[in-house]
């Protein structure tokens, strides 16, 4: 068997394995280890195991994570997000649509500081969806909006897809992050006015509240000051090369803690609750990381991505219907399965493709994680769909599904916008250096 | 006796990952520190890297264990659920028993890995601390993580037989 085609069965077998519910990472590892090992020696194989998992347990660099979802989970547990939710409300309310379009901005603000975008679906569903059934908002409409908002989590930074996707192409995270923040607003303005054109059709869907005063809307912006700060303190410190992003995370985490303690929402409980949720986090990403490591180094002994993005570039295609294929790829995959996991698997395959065919590497960055989001809002393996089912007992999956459609819609909007403005993207991290 | 060893082993994960847990206070904190003392004092708190990356080591081998319990790992359920009964089982005991098979080696290699380490007496970069002990923390993980695959193995063969 020649190495491309030992490289090709062991892609099947993975998969194989993982369609017969063996986790994600451990398919990974098994393939991997007897792929090497077939490829160079037993004795090679096994040591990657043992060298794989101690060096990428203690890479320095991938600190960033648990520190970063640390940041995320204490926001979670503090209240934070029921703040951040006030202020939205207060100012977004009498527009059309006004609780879904406060959602979908407490949902950007609460994606500054979480990383996650199922923790952010997770969060504002537990605060926004009973305002909306409260108001009798149409439960797909109201559903479909916090499953979508919840994506943005990823997008606008911190984001732990972009960490990952910055660490296995070894780009900088700092570029990545600051590439994420326009498009996450793109994102935003386009969830907003979806809604809003919605609710002008059909006002029926969800009402606007009553405007408050002004003085109100300043009082409300207290709540959220202290994160936006915080925000400001990391992203920037970050960018200024002031921090490196581990650094930037363990100052966010305990950022998040100090204003938790001195606002009084953060109890022992919640604390530990977030350090429980932090080390089960990070444990499931750092294995399917170390085994990935071991994958690679199969994928890579095998000469198979290097040999798909050469033949891929001698089909001569425009660099377009590449990364058009490349897109449904993404597209599909993250409907299947975990897209952060299959973000892990598949990079090593089409990020050479990619920069062989002349796009920039940030930018792909950032329309990857647009496609994943796609991916885990879409059926049948949604799983901000899932967690907003977990705490919409009464709607079925049907029903959320049937809403996020208009806010896949609005992505898609967004993604050739992307596309076609690449310099939307480009711009902020170009200015850094 | 089923029951005791599932307690037994919870028990040993659960210790463990608050290990882990403390791990990212302490990494939290030194990290901290090193910021402000380098930003304040002009002076940067010798050797964080080298602690905070062994410390890596120890959040994450350490909470690989307790993840299995409360079945964190992620895996893809879409299609093994729609499988009748006797065959889901079976095959949910063959993977589960490979994976048993598969951090066994692991658990071995990382301490053949371990040992090296002491053997050829592998310190940090910066402050010379022994890799020993926490090499020998991913074994510690793996062999729990193992146990915990086992415990779920024997659940899934004992509900089995009750039927």
């Amino acid at each position: 068997m020649s190495p491309e085609l030992a490289g090709a069965c062991g892609i099947i077998i993975m998969v194989l394995l993982m369609i017969l519910g063996m986790p994600i990472a451990f398919s990974m590892i098994l393939v991997g280890f007897m792929g090497f090992s077939y490829l160079t020696s037993l004795d090679g194989g096994l040591f990657l195991l043992s060298d794989s998992f101690y060096y990428q347990f203690s890479s320095y660099t991938m600190l960033v994570i648990p520190l970063f979802v640390f940041m995320g989970e204490i926001a979670f547990h503090s209240g934070i997000s029921k703040r951040i939710y006030k202020t939205a409300h207060a100012w977004l309310g009498f527009i059309p649509g006004g609780l879904a379009v406060a959602t979908i901005g407490a949902c950007a603000g609460f994606a500054a500081i979480c990383g996650s975008s199922t923790a952010t679906a997770a969060t504002m569903g537990t605060v926004g969806l009973p305002e909306m059934r409260k108001h009798n908002y149409d439960p797909a409409f109201a559903t479909g909006t916090v499953a979508a908002g919840g994506t943005l989590g990823i997008l606008i930074p911190p984001s732990i897809v972009l960490i990952i996707y910055g660490i296995q192409t070894e780009l900088s995270i700092g570029k990545l992050f600051i590439a994420g923040i326009v498009p996450g607003l793109l994102l935003s303005g386009l969830f907003t006015a979806m809604i809003i054109a919605m609710c002008l059709l059909k006002p029926s869907l969800g009402s606007p509240i009553p405007g408050t005063g002004f003085k109100e809307k300043i009082k409300a912006l207290s709540g959220t000051i202290e994160m936006l700060l915080l925000f400001i303190l990391v992203i920037g410190g970050l960018l200024k090369g002031f921090f490196t992003p581990t650094e930037a995370a363990g100052i966010g985490a305990a950022g998040a803690i100090v204003i938790g303690v001195v606002k009084r929402s953060l109890s022992i409980k919640g604390f530990k609750k977030a350090l429980q949720g932090t080390t089960r986090t990070s444990s499931m990403v750092l294995i399917i990381l170390a085994s990935a490591m071991i994958f690679s180094k199969f994928l890579t002994a095998s000469g198979l991505p290097q040999g798909l993005a050469e033949w891929v570039g001698s089909l001569n295609a425009s660099p377009y219907i590449i990364l058009l294929c490349i897109m449904g790829i993404y597209l599909a995959g993250g409907c299947i399965m975990d897209p952060l996991s299959f973000l892990i698997i598949t990079i090593d395959i089409f990020f050479p493709m990619i920069t062989k065919a002349g796009f920039d590497p940030i930018w792909f960055g950032v329309i990857i994680v647009i496609l994943l989001e796609a991916g885990s809002i879409t059926p049948p393996v949604g799983l901000n769909v899932y967690v907003i089912k977990g705490i919409a007992h009464d709607v079925d999956l049907h029903t959320i599904f049937k809403g996020i459609f208009p806010f896949l819609g609005a992505m898609l909007i967004g993604l050739l916008v992307l596309i076609l403005f690449p310099d939307i993207v480009l711009f902020l991290p170009g200015l850094v250096k | 006796m089923m029951f005791s060893i599932e307690k037994i082993t919870n028990a040993v994960a659960r210790w463990l990952n608050w290990l882990s847990a403390i791990a990212i206070v302490a990494v939290m904190l030194i990290v901290c520190i090193n910021v402000l003392s380098r930003s304040i004092f002009g002076i940067p708190l010798k050797g964080t890297v080298d602690i905070v990356s062994q410390l890596g080591v120890i959040i994450i081998a350490c909470a690989l264990a307790y993840t299995q319990v409360l079945k964190g790992h992620i895996r893809i359920t879409l299609f093994i659920d729609r499988v009748p009964n006797p065959y889901r089982t079976a095959v949910n005991c063959i993977v589960d028993i490979i994976g048993i098979i598969m951090f066994a080696v692991m658990s071995w290699q990382t301490f053949l890995f371990a040992k090296n380490t002491y053997r050829v007496g592998e310190l940090s970069e910066v402050l010379k601390i022994p890799l020993t002990p926490f090499a020998g923390f991913v074994t510690v993980g793996s062999a729990v993580l193992t146990l915990v695959l086992f415990v779920d193995l024997l659940k899934l063969t004992v509900k089995e037989f009750k039927k």
